[in-house]
């Protein structure tokens, strides 16, 4: 049996409820501000999840919002919770008509996802001058090694792979912010919660994978960061 | 997520206000970052119990981390 990604074990659900990630809602709040998205705005959130950020769209009147993600049971539990139009999907398949959309946010999904394929999509699907919003873990140290559970921490890019990523995609960096005190927060909220970031680790994988992860970032994966970075789709590709 | 403390041993009384402390949510604040918890406080003036299990154990944890310790 495959072990749960990190970011669908019980521990870590409890502490993040229904948006799958560091910052929640405020940190998408800020990223649509700095990113100039306004309601009329055709957006793909990309690797939904449970549908937190669906749900701020529709809070703020963004009528054109649509959900994709992976999981079905997590897409499920968008749908119970009217997060909006949803669909199953590939981030690295996505099945929209290019050039559809005018902004594509995707919340800490790429370090688990991968980021070739995803970028490449989110470039074909967005119209020219379309906005990428993206936000996710970022690593300091060199790549954990081994074949540890699935996790954002283990996927995790440096900031400067993440720009060169990015640029490879055809897309125009426009911000790149630091974010790491969502991290922070988080990781100080499990620390109560569970005693300690290794205590943590234990509850959601169990003794063999908190043993990876915390040799992971004792080897310098360790102390990842946050960030958030708005991009944009120039010319007419 | 709901995190409740409550004293090592009790029960505990606010000398200065003579009332029993009450379960009571409280902001921890530090650098920058705030963890709402519930702690034993008086309803009177307000004053809250850390646990000397919290302050040593888990609250320091926290502290290290955001210190980057």
């Amino acid at each position: 049996m495959n072990p749960l990604p990190l970011h669908a074990t019980p521990p870590l659900r409890e502490a993040l409820g229904a948006c799958l990630r560091p910052g929640g809602t405020r940190l998408t709040r800020h990223a649509l501000a700095l990113a100039g998205v306004g309601p009329a705005a055709r957006v793909l959130d990309a690797g939904c999840g449970a549908g937190g950020s669906l749900a701020l769209l529709a809070e703020l009147g963004h009528g054109r919002r649509l959900g994709l993600d992976l999981d079905s049971s997590l897409l499920a539990e968008a749908r119970t919770a009217g997060a909006g139009p949803l669909v199953r999907g590939d981030l690295a398949r996505l099945p929209l008509a290019t050039g559809c959309l005018d902004a594509v946010l995707c919340e800490c999904v790429l370090s688990l996802a991968g980021h070739v394929g995803p970028l490449a999509e989110f470039h074909r699907v967005l119209r020219p001058g379309g906005r990428l919003l993206l936000a996710d873990l970022h690593r300091r140290g060199p790549a954990p090694a081994g074949d540890g559970p699935a996790s954002c921490l283990a996927g995790a890019l440096s900031l400067a792979q993440v720009r060169a990523a990015v640029a490879a995609a055809g897309l125009a960096l426009l911000a790149l912010e630091e974010h790491d005190h969502h991290l922070k927060q988080l990781a100080g909220l499990l620390i109560l919660r569970h005693g300690s970031l290794p205590a943590f680790w234990r509850a959601a994988l169990g003794a063999a994978g908190a043993a990876g992860e915390t040799a992971a970032c004792r080897a310098g994966a360790g102390r990842p960061g946050y960030y958030l970075l708005i991009a944009e789709k120039t010319g007419h590709g | 997520m709901h995190l409740s403390f409550p004293p090592d041993s009790g029960p505990w009384v606010c000398r200065p206000c003579g009332q029993a402390l009450q379960p009571c949510k409280v902001d921890l604040a530090y650098l920058g970052n705030s963890f709402q918890v519930e702690l034993f406080a008086c309803p009177a003036c307000g004053r809250a119990l850390v646990p000397e299990s919290l302050a040593l154990g888990r609250m320091r944890e926290v502290e290290k981390l955001l210190e980057d310790k």
